[in-house]
């Protein structure tokens, strides 16, 4: 395997891509929800800021809340999870956490 | 239409009073929330095993239960904001106005209800995070659950962005008669406001409810769900193209019904009979039966395509769900539910409030069966019934139960917070009543001239 193959897999299947053909990125299910499900929030990231009346302020705004709900809704969940894990499940989750026998 | 004028003063009145009534459903919600919390830490606690769906051998093959269809049917609910605020938004149906904001808040509560049965339901959920954005480029690619994750966030992000940006208009407006303890939260709600994004925010708003009107009901709950299940070639109750309009059209039912119910109680509550009007409840009625009627003829659809000469094993599903006591019931009920839509059409005397509140209540009853069903039929009659030696029998634990106690209390939570926060009605909505009032009144106004 060339350097850049290993490099790769290394990044993307932390070295197992023995089924990176069938399951791994990208394919075909990466291509469904990325190129067909999500295409209305591309057209609508796009028509907020090619078509008027335009304010810079308010297309800053749109974004952030975009991207500030995202990472808070995660964020929160990440944050609830580890709580689970402490709680529940002898510590935090891998990898995380130590990994498991 | 009433005679009052609908003033600010109305929509204001939820955050400017404080009633007995609210304290008890607030100590109501809160108690069957708590019930289910810990009803879960024990469930957590003790693992999946305490409901019978993490065992394969309890619950006659039966590992997915009402937690998956509440999941679905909570999906379905949340549609009624997007369905509603983009009608307003999108095709001009000014009529719905009103009730846009409370759809609109409907569709955050449902998804959140929605979200955490994903959390109830997995066996480790301590990985959730963790397993799936920690490989998101892996898991994407193959899991549809993970499909399922990515546009729930979508849809939730999208629609509390359509709240977050409309009610920048309305906050900087009523804030002299807001009240001062959530002065940092209006702060941070209209954070650089000035009059002139209004036209800008209008515009962003009309292509965010274009963009979820796409995405949500046809790719999410006409799609994505149902492609879930149809990946599960052993199961033949679950496979068909007709399943994506078929789980479009309940989420519908459900939508609409939700809304009519919540729409009452505000309506009863703070004496909005001027605002939500009887003809808001006629025509969601209306649009309930329209659905209603989809959705019966994609059942017969389905049941007729496997009881008909049908393969054996389609055919075998649909036999054996034909004729299970809780599904006759169920369809039962909304036919029926249907025939009074429709006479209540043809014959208007017959429409009052409360059957359209007993009607909604009705639908909701027998969409969520009807999705339960689906999901515990479904492992019930596998092809070449692979799980005929499973014993047991499934049938949904207490803690599965309060799970529905608990998020039904956690979306009214949201409504009786955000109720005290900011107006559930939009200014919007009274300025436009408003000129349709004046309007009514000067001597210009054509006496048949019809609403849209």
């Amino acid at each position: 395997m060339s350097l850049t193959a290993t490099t790769l897999s290394t990044l993307l299947y932390h070295g197992y891509d023995g089924t990176g053909g069938f399951t791994g990125f990208v394919n075909e299910g990466t291509w469904v929800i990325f190129a067909l499900i999500l295409v209305p929030v591309y057209i609508m990231l796009i028509a907020w800021f090619v078509t008027k009346p335009k304010n810079v302020k308010s297309q800053v705004l749109g974004v952030t809340y975009l991207v500030g709900l995202t990472t808070m809704m995660w964020g929160g969940m990440f944050v609830l999870t580890m709580i689970i894990g402490v709680l529940f499940y002898g510590g935090l989750p891998e990898p995380i956490g130590a990994p498991g026998p | 239409m009433s005679t009052k004028t609908p003033s600010k003063e109305d929509i204001l009145r939820p955050i400017n009073t404080f009633t007995k009534k609210y304290v008890a459903l607030y100590a109501v919600a809160t108690l069957a929330l708590v019930a289910f919390l810990i009803a879960w830490g024990y469930q957590l606690q003790q693992g999946l095993i305490v409901t019978g769906l993490g065992d394969w051998g309890s619950g006659g093959g039966v590992t997915w239960g009402l937690y998956i269809g509440a999941f679905i049917w909570w999906v379905g609910v949340a549609h009624g904001g997007i369905i509603l605020s983009a009608a307003v938004r999108l095709l001009g149906i000014d009529r719905y106005m009103p009730v846009a904001r409370i759809a609109e808040i409907t569709t955050i509560g449902g998804l959140s209800a929605a979200g955490f049965y994903i959390l109830v339901h997995m066996g480790r959920p301590d990985r959730m995070v963790t397993s799936v954005l920690g490989h998101f480029h892996i898991t994407v690619n193959n899991s549809p659950l993970v499909w399922d994750v990515t546009v729930i966030t979508a849809y939730f992000v999208l629609s509390a962005t359509y709240l977050g940006l409309t009610l920048r208009y309305d906050v900087v407006r009523l804030r002299d008669e807001l009240p001062d303890h959530f002065e940092p939260v209006y702060k941070i709600l209209t954070i650089g406001y000035t009059e002139k994004e209004d036209e800008v925010i209008e515009k962003m708003v009309w292509w965010l409810a274009a963009a979820v009107i796409i995405m949500a009901p046809l790719l999410l709950h006409g799609g994505v769900i149902p492609w879930l299940f149809s990946l599960l070639p052993a199961m033949p109750g679950w496979t068909g193209g007709i399943q994506g309009p078929m789980f479009l059209s309940i989420a519908l039912m459900s939508a609409i019904s939700g809304i009519m119910i919540i729409s009452y109680a505000f309506r009863r509550a703070y004496n909005w009979e001027h605002i939500i009007t009887d003809d808001i409840f006629r025509g969601l009625l209306l649009w309930l039966g329209f659905f209603t009627l989809l959705f019966l003829w994609f059942q017969l659809q389905s049941v007729l395509n496997g009881v008909f000469l049908g393969p054996i094993n389609t055919s075998k599903a649909a036999e054996a769900k034909i004729a299970h006591p809780v599904y006759r019931v169920a369809m039962g009920m909304i036919f029926l539910t249907l025939v009074y839509i429709f006479l209540q059409g043809i014959r208007p005397a017959l429409f009052s409030k409360t059957r359209a509140l007993i009607a909604s209540c009705v639908i909701l009853a027998g969409t969520l069966t009807e999705k339960i069903l689906f999901v515990v039929e479904g492992f019930l009659h596998p092809t070449f019934d692979i799980y005929r030696a499973t014993p047991g029998e499934y049938f949904p634990s207490v803690i599965e139960f309060l799970s529905l106690a608990g998020t039904a209390a956690l979306v009214a939570l949201l409504f009786l917070n955000l109720s005290k926060l900011v107006p559930v009605v939009e200014l919007h909505a009274i300025e436009h009543l408003r000129d349709d009032h004046d309007q009514e009144e000067s001597p210009e106004a054509k006496p048949d001239e019809v609403k849209a």
